[in-house]
């Protein structure tokens, strides 16, 4: 990648086209969603940090939670001219900690991982590519010239999705 | 949600951490046999970009021992360290020694469980309160996964985080460290409401 990709930041989203490509660093609990549409290559790259926001009252920014952050996102895509033929990728939604009196699958990280993908079946987007769950942080890059996302993990592994 | 503490709550939750964060320097200062001072806590509410922005890089690469409390203030401690202060702090504690990564983790895990439960204890005693902690986990990852993460799990699901940090220093090394307490929803209110 010759040119710095944009800066995705926790709890938000961004969208771009190629040959830009975006990134989210330190990815733990909450989840990436790198969401594009192949044929133009107008893509978008989400990191939500909660699965629910209709556990919540008040003001709610909408690029923190699952269910309002992906519609959104696919919104904007639509807008600058991705066609309804989206594609997603996910990553992240780890348990990073040994947690007493929790059971696994109430662990936020699992929780946040349902939730993306309840919400991406609903709007009848297929993930074609996942790398999520464990114990360890990941970083995230989305590719929109050649469509791929990069992973690095914590440990310093590399992996294309 | 800038208001959620008065500056005379704030004051004494100050008076708290200082008087945990004092009681755990010394136990150091008896371990380590040198001296160990505490900068003056942090109680601070700012973004998870601010955090980043002011404390720490997000992807930087930590080690952090993680133990959990509970009781009267549930929640979680996360001592975190980065490569080099790791490397510091088990040089200090390992002198004579061979050394091995594994033997390292295991010491400043045993380190960071002594530090805590002083820290617990001085301020059970303090507010007359029933605190149990957990055993220690140590763990290598990003900053911010750890932190945001930790955050999560305690159920903090606001935009904005109430950090609560001590810095310490053996003799006029500063450790690159830093011990965050990441209180469950409420337990802060009712610590709060012991002082009164």
């Amino acid at each position: 990648m010759q040119e710095e990709a944009i800066k995705v930041g926790i709890g938000d989203y961004k969208v771009a086209n190629s040959p830009h490509s975006l990134i989210t660093v330190a990815l733990g609990s909450c989840v990436g969603i790198a969401l594009y549409d192949p044929v133009s290559k107008v893509g978008g790259l989400s990191h939500i940090m909660l699965p629910d926001s209709t556990a919540f009252r008040g003001e709610k920014k909408v690029e923190k939670f699952a269910d309002l952050a992906i519609p959104s996102l696919v919104e904007e895509l639509l807008k600058i001219g991705a066609s309804s033929k989206l594609e997603a990728k996910i990553a992240g939604g780890a348990s990073m900690f040994k947690l007493k009196n929790t059971i696994a699958k109430e662990q936020i990280g699992q929780r946040n991982i349902a939730a993306v993908k309840k919400v991406l079946a609903e709007m009848q987007i297929p993930i074609v590519g996942e790398h999520t769950g464990e114990d360890y942080g990941r970083t995230m890059w989305l590719d929109l010239e050649d469509l791929t996302v990069r992973i690095r993990t914590a440990q310093r592994q590399y992996l294309n999705l | 949600m800038t208001e959620k503490y008065t500056a005379n709550q704030l004051d004494i939750l100050k008076e708290v951490i200082n008087i945990g964060g004092g009681n755990a320097a010394t136990s150091l200062s008896k371990l380590l046999d040198k001296k160990v001072n505490m900068k003056v806590p942090t109680i601070q509410e700012m973004s998870y970009d601010v955090v980043f922005e002011k404390i720490m890089p997000a992807d930087t690469i930590v080690k952090a021992v993680q133990i959990q409390t509970s009781g009267d203030m549930a929640g979680m401690f996360l001592f975190v360290l980065n490569e080099f202060g790791f490397n510091d702090i088990t040089t200090e504690l390992l002198r004579g020694y061979e050394e091995s990564q594994e033997i390292a983790e295991s010491a400043v895990c045993e380190l960071v469980n002594i530090l805590v439960n002083n820290f617990v204890n001085a301020i059970a005693k303090f507010l007359e309160l029933d605190i149990q902690t957990d055993v220690p986990y140590i763990m290598e990852d990003m900053f911010g996964s750890l932190l945001t993460s930790a955050y999560l799990e305690e159920f903090q699901y606001d935009e904005n985080l109430w950090v609560f940090k001590n810095e310490y220093w053996i003799e006029d090394n500063k450790w690159e460290s830093s011990l965050y307490f990441v209180p469950q929803d409420e337990i802060l209110e009712n610590i709060i409401s012991k002082i009164k």
